[in-house]
């Protein structure tokens, strides 16, 4: 698998009166994100059609062995009417993957990286993502202190020692160690679906604070590539173009456009392990997604 | 046009981005106004899809088609200033641009003026620098004037 180590790209930003130039530094640290191109035969982009890719959430931290997809989002998104909706995926989703039987849904990530995580979402919801976002817990902070922090709208009080998540209930400006606390509490409500909520909250506060900060025009996509780019590792061909378009589509989204919906499910056990059962209503759900990447009937 | 760019884009990628700067000025708006013909020239500095925005409701924004008034055009300005971004190998991947042009245009009884503020993303194809993706409005004024000025504002992300 072929990686740029995007950590050396470099943004020249230009201000007319002043000429002034800023060369953006290189990054040593582990990359926030990974970008991978996958299913390219699936894709067939369509001016104003949907657009549909995968968040992949990784507990990929140095001595903790295999990377299994913690959290899943699946982000479809509407350009036309500037609105998307995620859907979260619980981790422990039972469903099928492809070559692999039945098994949790965030094994596939530990059997066929983002390729095979892609396909198992994609037989799920009936989506196929274009681009696969892994996330990873180390350089995560990192990123989030590179666009100033964050302004997160808690919805419930957390006091958990675990993570390190201690915070009122409503709007705190979180720096990247706070964010990172905020996304991993599971103590809370119903353990990890809310915790899966709540890191599409975070997705979806720094799509408002990259808009608020004048990043969904062009040029400003272009300023915020510039320190997006330097905590991103792509593979698969993935472009800078690629990037910007993929920055673009993101950004011209607005936030109070997105849904943030949490696939119907069911605790349960198989062998003795605690699974999700993929709820009732799911499949309506699926339906109403992927035609438009817009919820009109849930 | 008058470029501004930042130290250290090198003279080649300012060069090609300039070349198709000063087509799109001279083919697709200099020259419509002075001779009422057809903006020539112009798709080839067009990447798809975005070119397919010459063919669309986007078009008045972003040529001159049937200008009201025909005659001699001054260029009360014509400026991009250039931001790039490099790849990981150091080559520049992409140019952002931002465009502020206006133009008058005068007859023996009439006079138009032309402004336009855009903002361009232009990405090598073919050995040349393309328009990938614009955000431009595009104001007509006229003298005598019948009516206010006219905006259009047309959009490919």
């Amino acid at each position: 698998m072929r990686r740029w180590l995007a950590a050396v790209a470099l943004v020249a930003a230009t201000v007319v009166s002043a000429a002034a130039t800023v060369w953006a530094q290189s990054t040593t640290g582990p990359p926030a994100v990974e970008i991978h191109k996958v299913d390219e035969g699936h894709f067939v982009p369509t001016p104003g059609g949907p657009y549909f890719m995968l968040v992949v959430g990784i507990d990929g931290r140095p001595g903790l062995g295999g990377n299994r997809g913690d959290a899943l989002h699946v982000i479809g998104v509407n350009p036309a009417q500037h609105a998307a909706t995620i859907i979260n995926i619980p981790r422990d989703s039972f469903v099928a993957i492809p070559g692999h039987g039945q098994d949790k849904i965030n094994a596939a990530f530990d059997f066929g990286g983002p390729q095979l995580e892609a396909d198992t979402v994609a037989a799920l919801v009936g989506v196929h993502p274009t681009f696969v976002l892994v996330t990873g817990f180390v350089g995560f902070q990192a990123m989030v202190n590179d666009i100033g922090g964050v302004d997160v709208d808690v919805p419930m009080a957390m006091n958990d020692h675990f993570s390190g998540a201690n915070f009122p209930a409503g709007r705190v400006h979180m720096d990247g160690q706070h964010a990172l606390a905020f996304s991993r509490n599971r103590h809370l409500g119903q353990g990890d679906l809310t915790r899966t909520q709540d890191q599409s909250i975070l997705l979806i506060d720094t799509l408002r604070q990259l808009r608020a900060n004048g990043a969904n025009s062009a040029l400003g996509t272009v300023r915020v590539l510039g320190t997006l780019v330097r905590h991103t590792q792509v593979t698969g061909g993935v472009g800078v173009l690629d990037l910007y378009h993929l920055g673009r589509l993101a950004l011209s989204t607005d936030p109070g456009r997105v849904r943030n919906v949490t696939m119907p499910a069911r605790l349960g056990q198989v062998g003795g392990a605690s699974v999700v059962f993929v709820g009732a209503g799911a499949g309506d759900l699926f339906a109403d997604f992927r035609d438009d990447a817009i919820l009109e009937t849930h | 046009m008058t470029i501004t760019a930042a130290p250290g884009v090198p003279d080649n990628v300012k060069a090609g981005v300039q070349s198709t700067l000063d087509s799109y000025l001279t083919g697709g708006l200099v020259g419509p106004l002075r001779t009422g013909q057809a903006p020539a020239g112009v798709e080839a500095l067009f990447g798809p899809p975005a070119a397919a925005g010459l063919q669309s409701a986007d078009r008045p924004s972003l040529v001159e088609d049937h200008p009201a008034v025909l005659g001699d055009v001054k260029a009360d300005r014509a400026e991009a200033t250039l931001t790039p971004v490099a790849a990981p190998d150091g080559s520049i991947a992409l140019v952002a641009a931002h465009l502020d042009v206006t133009l008058t245009v005068t007859s023996r009884t009439s006079q138009l003026r032309s402004t336009r503020s855009a903002d361009l993303v232009l990405a090598p194809l073919n050995g040349k620098w393309v328009i990938d993706s614009y955000d431009m409005s595009a104001s007509r004024d006229s003298l005598p004037r019948s009516s206010g000025p006219v905006t259009t504002r047309a959009r490919k992300p």
